[in-house]
């Protein structure tokens, strides 16, 4: 029987930090340069573990959501040494539960590889956000170039299978379908993980 | 030829993958997956093939070096030739006010 996304990150939870360490430490200084731009009332989608954190600017009005009960409870330890606001809700990136344009900035971190309908997820993004908003994403995609495509390919069978994570999206298009505006699309390492920042028109 | 060329590529393909469980924490899961898939891949059919061939070991394990080495290196130009350099200081919006 195939567990849901929740339970796998439930189970994922333990070993999360140590899977992203290379991660983390290699994308921090991108990270801490992107995020710069998160002002004012922010929903940061997927915490996890809370590795980012650390690399946020200070003084942020952050609602931090996660599907993953044991990954909320992991991040805590984090959000406490946050220096700004930072709650944390259980919550679904396709089902937001907050009103209509109440965001002024919208975070995504390596989870739109794992939201089921990630256009879906990111209308419920767009619904959320205030006109003229910004949504940062850093994230990974699929690339255009054959030699990195095919290994893209066949690993996505095994973490969608292990994690729900695909490794196959087209995610700046998804962005667009979702009906932002692309105002920056910048590669972090080969034209697999990238900085995208996406307006929601004004 | 084509068998051997098959059977290198796939345990090329599998050896890299349980390579790749060691060394995706250290190093990072894109950095790591991308370049091994390839040298396992490329690598593997072709020590396969220079096996089916009848070429020596020592031969085959330089070849299988050489080619590694050469993959790696094209992955690192060809993101450095993705990427701008150094990564830009992405705009602030609204711009910052400047200091009094």
């Amino acid at each position: 029987m195939k567990s849901s996304p929740e339970t796998r990150y439930d189970q994922v939870a333990k070993t999360f930090d140590l899977i992203r360490s290379g991660d983390t430490r290699r994308w921090k200084e991108p990270q801490t340069r992107f995020f710069r731009q998160l002002r004012g009332k922010t929903l940061y989608v997927g915490i996890g573990t809370g590795l980012e954190i650390v690399n946020f600017p200070p003084g942020l009005d952050m609602v931090a959501i996660d599907t993953s009960r044991e990954m909320l409870g992991r991040s805590r330890p984090r959000v406490d040494l946050y220096p700004g606001k930072m709650r944390l809700c259980l919550m679904d990136a396709e089902r937001v539960g907050f009103p209509d344009n109440h965001f002024d900035s919208i975070l995504t971190v390596c989870v739109l590889c794992t939201v089921k309908n990630p256009v879906n997820g990111l209308k419920e993004l767009y619904r959320v956000l205030k006109p003229g908003g910004r949504l940062l994403s850093f994230e990974h995609v699929l690339s255009r170039n054959p030699f990195y495509s095919i290994p893209l390919r066949l690993m996505s069978v095994i973490s969608s299978t292990l994690t729900g994570s695909y490794l196959t999206r087209d995610t700046v298009s998804n962005i667009r379908r979702a009906g932002f505006r692309v105002e920056s699309d910048t590669n972090v390492y080969l034209d697999i993980v990238k900085a995208v920042v996406g307006i929601k028109p004004a | 030829m084509f068998l051997a060329m098959l059977g290198g590529m796939t345990v090329g393909m599998i050896v890299c993958f349980i390579l790749m469980v060691f060394l995706v924490p250290p190093l990072g899961a894109f950095e790591v997956m991308i370049p091994l898939h390839n040298i396992g891949m490329w690598g593997g059919m072709i020590a396969g093939m220079s096996r089916a061939a009848g070429i020596s070991e020592p031969a085959i394990l330089l070849t299988g070096a050489s080619t590694g080495f050469a993959i790696s290196l094209l992955v690192l130009i060809s993101d450095y030739g993705h990427k701008p350099s150094p990564l830009p200081d992405f705009p602030v919006h609204p711009p910052e006010a400047p200091a009094p």
